[in-house]
């Protein structure tokens, strides 16, 4: 019987999971719910496609598109996949100190991602935008708005793996400091870009300030406690959720060539040009 | 090739296949000529760069996961094409110029993300074909779906 490249370590003893295909298991799913998903998002990308040009009212993407903000959003996200990429390279070589950094990493840069989607979308509102209001808004909202809630999932995905390979006790009280200080920074940036309201009483850029300054204090805190433990069982599952995080990368990756760098120049002189023709 | 060349052992061969055989080290040897010889090591415009290049990358890209500094390099490269594809966007090329170049670009960046961060490079060669089919269906449905909405809306 083949044997699968996966392993598992029980008391230090590391064993290989025996499997009738030779193939792990739970990669075998993850990479099946991923062909599926490449279903999903095709079907949606070739919607946008199909009604571009289509709506028959403003707002316009020529009007409204930030073409280099969204170039810089999407250096953040190819980023994160990087991080990814060192984060298993670490823990497959059982180096449990950068594993715990580099995980965080991809967490962190896709906050920033979804820091930069909601300014965007915010900025969109302000200039007319939704979902209702035509076409362009209903394809384009529901693309980007899928995409999002997907990096979402893969961002909370990350910070539970974080929590798996950080030792008990202290090192989890000072990883759960460090993502708040963290989290309170990003609602600060949030507040200072207008996306949510200041708090009465404290404005934001001073919820930034505190935010940054406490995420380093819990950071050095917590990456100053080094450990010995052993990543190495949980190679295959932080591979799994890289897997996951990756494949929203490459989804971005077409998401920014088709509905951003192709479609920026769409405005009312091709609709028109479409709809009398 | 001589036994030498082949590095395996063979019989000796007989009185007459030693006297005939053209090439042997034998009673009609003709001297090898420098055509006949391999291409020396390194004998190139650019030295033994290549080759050298060449090993490092199969250092790289093989085994079970590779160096940092091979991710890094990949990392490099999917942002130097970013940046490219902003410039190619902000250019005053002909539109169809512009599009299939940001077209190629993305594909680019998407096969390389796949392979190498997502290791279908490295990993068993099963994961390439599941993924592969499900991308060519994902494809298939994709122009479907453009034929059959676009015939819709007439």
């Amino acid at each position: 019987m083949a044997q699968a490249a996966i392993t598992t370590e029980n008391h230090g003893v590391e064993h290989h999971e025996e499997t009738s295909t030779g193939l792990g298991h739970r990669k075998l799913l993850m990479w099946s719910f991923l062909g599926s998903e490449c279903m999903f998002f095709g079907s949606l990308i070739a919607t946008y496609l199909v009604y571009r040009n289509q709506s028959k009212v403003g707002p316009w993407p020529e009007e409204i598109i930030d073409v280099p903000l969204t170039t810089v959003s999407t250096f953040v996200l190819l980023m994160s996949s990087l991080a990814m990429v060192l984060a298993l390279n670490y823990t497959q070589r059982n180096r449990p100190n950068l594993a715990r950094f580099w995980i965080l990493m991809p967490a962190a840069l896709g906050s920033g991602f979804l820091g930069f989607q909601a300014f965007e979308f915010t900025e969109f509102f302000h200039e007319g935008l939704t979902p209702r209001i035509n076409l362009f808004g209903t394809t384009f909202f529901v693309l980007t708005g899928f995409h999002g809630a997907h990096v979402t999932l893969g961002v909370i995905w990350l910070l539970v793996m974080s929590g798996t390979i950080t030792p008990k006790g202290m090192g989890a009280v000072s990883l759960l400091a460090t993502l708040l200080a963290f989290y309170l920074g990003m609602v600060g940036v949030l507040g200072m870009v207008d996306v949510i309201p200041d708090i009465e009483g404290s404005p934001s850029v001073i919820i930034f300030i505190v935010g940054v300054a406490s995420t380093v204090i819990a950071g050095v805190w917590h990456f100053s406690m080094k450990t010995t433990m052993s990543v190495k069982h949980q190679a295959e599952n932080l591979e799994i959720t890289g897997l996951y995080w990756h494949f929203v990368d490459i989804v971005w990756i077409v998401i920014f060539t088709v509905v951003y760098l192709v479609s920026a120049g769409d405005g009312p002189h091709l609709a028109e040009g479409l709809l009398n023709g | 090739m001589t036994t030498e060349e082949s590095g395996t052992e063979q019989q000796r061969p007989n009185f007459l296949r030693r006297w005939l055989w053209h090439g042997d080290y034998r009673y009609l040897v003709i001297p090898t000529t420098y055509a006949e010889e391999p291409e020396p090591e390194g004998e190139s415009p650019f030295g033994r760069a290549p080759a050298t290049w060449k090993r490092k990358w199969w250092d790289w890209t093989s085994g079970d996961h590779s160096t940092v500094f091979f991710y890094i390099v990949i990392g490099s490269i999917l942002s130097v094409i970013t940046l490219s594809e902003y410039w190619i966007f902000t250019t005053d090329l002909q539109q169809v110029w512009v599009n299939s170049s940001l077209f190629a670009l993305s594909a680019i960046k998407f096969f390389m993300v796949v392979a190498f961060f997502m290791h279908l490079k490295f990993d068993n060669k099963w994961f390439t074909y599941l993924f592969g089919a499900a991308f060519f269906l994902a494809i298939a449905i994709f122009l479907s779906l453009l034929a059959l909405l676009d015939k819709l809306n007439g």
